[in-house]
């Protein structure tokens, strides 16, 4: 009888034990976890103070620049080189954070009146994504990425794109601006990649539309 | 533009032959064309003439042709000082054979008459006539195309494309490079807006018509500014009804600098406009954004030709 006391004694303190212990380190991890938490929280909620207060407000801009983005390139490349060709116009598009949150896209949903290349259907509406833009950092501040030479485009203007895959929901133009070409009235077609000549003026190219468009599906059908 | 390029080590011996126009000479000549490195007649037949036209002694150069400067070059890379230098704009001159003068490489003398020697000679890369109306194919090779080629600005065509409201005014855009703002024929005020017109009278300020293209309209004018009892310009309200630009700085409401802090311009407040500047060559990149609480969509840029390199003012 006094050993089976001793036992259910013993049993009861190794227990209890085990519980305050473990009790204890779930405390102490949740009050850490927290802790962390708050101190992210405030970060994100309070950029002012990791900024002067005199910094605050207005547009912050920053320039991004890419050497593929002054080096024409001929149609055949970018017939090859494309994940897709399309036509169509951007309906709608918004401002963000690129993926790696340090610089800014405009990403568009461009509805696809034509297919040229690729898998796609006509009407589909798919994302795409083009560098630079303006987002709001928070208290009055913004951020503009600006791209000097890469023309974005403009809702409701319609557009042969050169498509490149960025990942499973989002495409940008192939070769920068190179890959996009405005048309303008069903006449003209004008790329959007622009060399300039030695004195900074623009070498101006303007293709007819009807034999631009042409050339494209002669050799879809080919 | 081919070949290697082979300097002449030596300076060339002039023709005392020498036509009265030309009244100085090149003594120290690059050619880029290694077909010309065993060429010393033609070399030796050339003369450099006032203000950078070159010729030949009669009949003594039945293959080459050198026409009169048709565009001014600054002295940049190439002539180190701060003095223009001429352009020959040699391949200007369709049918002929000829070399065109893209440079000295030495200093300048203040008025240009004299000095650039080591002149660099390289073929023409290419001698057509410019086609004014073929969408912007530049065919002489001067770096202007179309309507904004000098040789063209007097065709019907360009006449038609550049000058619709017929002020006598090209157009201020890139295919007619003029200095007419507004050159739509269906605005009625567009004949009294071009480059050269005044902006000075009580009438003039309150048009709402920037009738001299320089940019700012009426009151954002300084010149109306100045008229006494015209625009009264006082503290801009941040928050009115009626968007007025009361400071005349061009920039009503919240899209004025002094608007920054007021309540009703913070971000998210309502749909607001903001402009963003890049330089991109000789061009001022002006980026239109639309934003409000949900953030903010790209609208559309405009490219304003500046005439020489654009520097933004940090």
């Amino acid at each position: 009888m006094t050993q089976k006391l001793k036992k259910h004694v013993l049993t009861t303190v190794v227990i209890t034990l085990a519980a305050v212990t473990v009790t204890g380190s779930l405390f102490y991890v949740t009050n850490v976890f927290s802790q962390v938490e708050q101190k992210s929280a405030d970060l994100i909620k309070s950029p002012e103070a990791a900024e002067p207060e005199n910094k605050r407000g207005g547009i912050r801009t920053r320039s991004k620049s890419d050497p593929v983005w002054t080096q024409p390139v001929n149609t055949q490349t970018l017939i090859r080189q494309s994940d897709g060709i399309v036509v169509g116009a951007a309906l709608s598009n918004r401002c963000l954070y690129s993926n790696d949150a340090f610089e800014v896209k405009t990403l568009y949903d461009f509805k696809i009146n034509e297919v040229i290349k690729g898998n796609f259907r006509p009407d589909e509406t798919i994302k795409v994504s083009l560098p630079g833009g303006l987002i709001h950092e928070g208290y009055g501040s913004m951020l503009q990425i600006a791209t000097p030479g890469f023309r974005k485009m403009k809702n409701n203007v319609n557009y042969v794109i050169f498509l490149k895959k960025t990942n499973q929901q989002e495409f940008t133009s192939l070769r920068g601006p190179w890959g996009i070409f405005e048309i303008i009235n069903n006449d003209f077609v004008i790329p959007y990649g622009h060399t300039l000549d030695n004195q900074g003026r623009i070498r101006e190219q303007r293709f007819n539309a009807v034999e631009f468009l042409a050339s494209l599906r002669n050799r879809r059908e080919n | 533009l081919g070949g290697n390029f082979l300097p002449l080590s030596k300076s060339i011996s002039l023709s005392n032959s020498s036509p009265s126009s030309c009244s100085a000479q090149i003594s120290n000549l690059n050619v880029q064309d290694p077909s010309l490195k065993n060429a010393p007649v033609i070399a030796s037949l050339l003369f450099w003439q006032v203000h950078g036209s070159l010729c030949c002694a009669a009949n003594d150069c039945p293959n080459y042709s050198w026409v009169k400067p048709k565009r001014e070059a600054t002295c940049g890379p190439i002539c180190q000082d701060e003095f223009q230098t001429y352009d020959t704009g040699a391949c200007h001159s369709p049918g002929f054979s000829c070399f065109q003068i893209v440079g000295a490489t030495r200093p300048c003398s203040t008025d240009d008459t004299i000095g650039c020697t080591n002149w660099v000679l390289t073929p023409c890369a290419n001698q057509e006539e410019e086609v004014c109306d073929d969408q912007g194919f530049d065919e002489d090779n001067d770096g202007n195309a179309d309507c904004r080629d000098s040789d063209c600005q007097n065709t019907t065509y360009c006449q038609q494309l550049c000058d619709k409201d017929n002020d006598g005014h090209q157009a201020a855009t890139f295919e007619c490079n003029g200095d007419d703002c507004n050159d739509d024929p269906n605005d009625p005020k567009a004949p009294i807006m071009y480059g050269g017109n005044t902006e000075n009278t009580a009438a003039k300020c309150t048009d709402d018509v920037d009738n001299d293209c320089g940019g700012p309209e009426d009151c954002v004018d300084e010149t109306c500014r100045a008229l006494e009892g015209v625009c009264n310009c006082t503290t801009e309200v941040c928050d009115d009804q009626g968007n007025a630009d009361e400071d005349c700085d061009g920039l009503p409401n919240c899209t004025d600098d002094n608007c920054t802090t007021h309540p009703a311009c913070e971000i998210g407040g309502g749909g607001e406009t903001y402009t963003s500047y890049s330089c991109f060559g000789q061009y001022l990149v002006t980026t239109y954004y639309s934003c409000n609480a949900e953030g903010c969509t790209y609208m559309f840029e405009t490219w304003e030709y500046m005439g020489s390199y654009c520097v933004l003012n940090q």
